[in-house]
């Protein structure tokens, strides 16, 4: 899961706002935000622009491997 | 990226979509408008094959065919693309509450239109198909008081279901 709704919450900001800051519609961060469309780089980096932090921050995540 | 706005405002007005068009909407209206180019080409192969066969048989019957499988698939079309608008959500609006009743009239105006052009449409196609197929003459055809009940009909049942699905757009 990605920390793009910690981050915009964290700046006071709906789905609308962080969509218009970013060119796109609010369906679409809705969409980002529970996972369920992966967006391009350039649509991740000015999220992190928007949000004001980093892309590893926002998309990056641990992989956990599994000791068998 | 990519700025194509003449591209856009007519992917947009096919497909419905009155907010932005971003990358999300623009992949999935990619994805349908693929798997409908490729059963399309394939239709046209197989239609032309087929109406080639009836060619040698009836010329009249073949023109027939072409017209019905056409009209049924530009149907089919409509309903599927319809749906897929629907499931992906690529229609639905976020209306400020206090715009919706302006939002509501720029639809209706927008529904009498699409009303009209339908009835106008159903009611050009009948006479054409009457005419084809020898059931009555152009002037007949023309001066028809059922063909233009018919048509009006359908014009409005076309115009209120269109109201009714620019209406389900709208997300307050």
């Amino acid at each position: 899961m990605n920390r793009v709704r910690e981050y915009r919450k964290y700046l006071n900001f709906t789905q609308m706002d962080l969509a218009q800051l970013v060119g796109v519609a609010r369906q679409t961060i809705n969409l980002i935000e529970n996972d369920n469309y992966n967006p391009s780089l350039a649509l991740c980096i000015n999220i992190a622009i928007a949000l004001d932090t980093d892309l590893n921050t926002l998309f990056w995540e641990e992989i956990k491997h599994e000791k068998q | 990226m990519k700025n194509n706005k003449v591209g856009n405002f007519f992917i947009k007005r096919f497909y419905g979509i009155d907010d932005i068009l971003d990358e999300y909407k623009e992949s999935q209206v990619n994805r349908f408008g693929n798997i409908a180019f490729i059963t399309l080409l394939s239709y046209l192969i197989l239609s032309t094959f087929i109406a080639f066969l009836i060619y040698l048989v009836n010329i009249k019957w073949a023109f027939i065919f072409i017209i019905t499988s056409n009209t049924l698939l530009w149907f089919i079309y409509l309903c599927l693309g319809s749906w897929f608008i629907r499931l992906k959500k690529l229609d639905h609006i976020d209306v400020p509450s206090d715009d919706v009743n302006s939002v509501k009239q720029r639809y209706l105006k927008r529904a009498w239109g699409t009303g009209i052009g339908f009835g106008i449409g159903m009611y050009a196609l009948s006479i054409i198909l009457a005419v084809i197929s020898g059931d009555s003459t152009l002037h007949e055809s023309i001066g028809n008081v059922s063909n233009i009940i018919t048509a009006l009909f359908e014009g409005v049942i076309f115009g209120v279901c269109t109201y009714c699905w620019y209406l389900r757009k709208l997300k307050k």
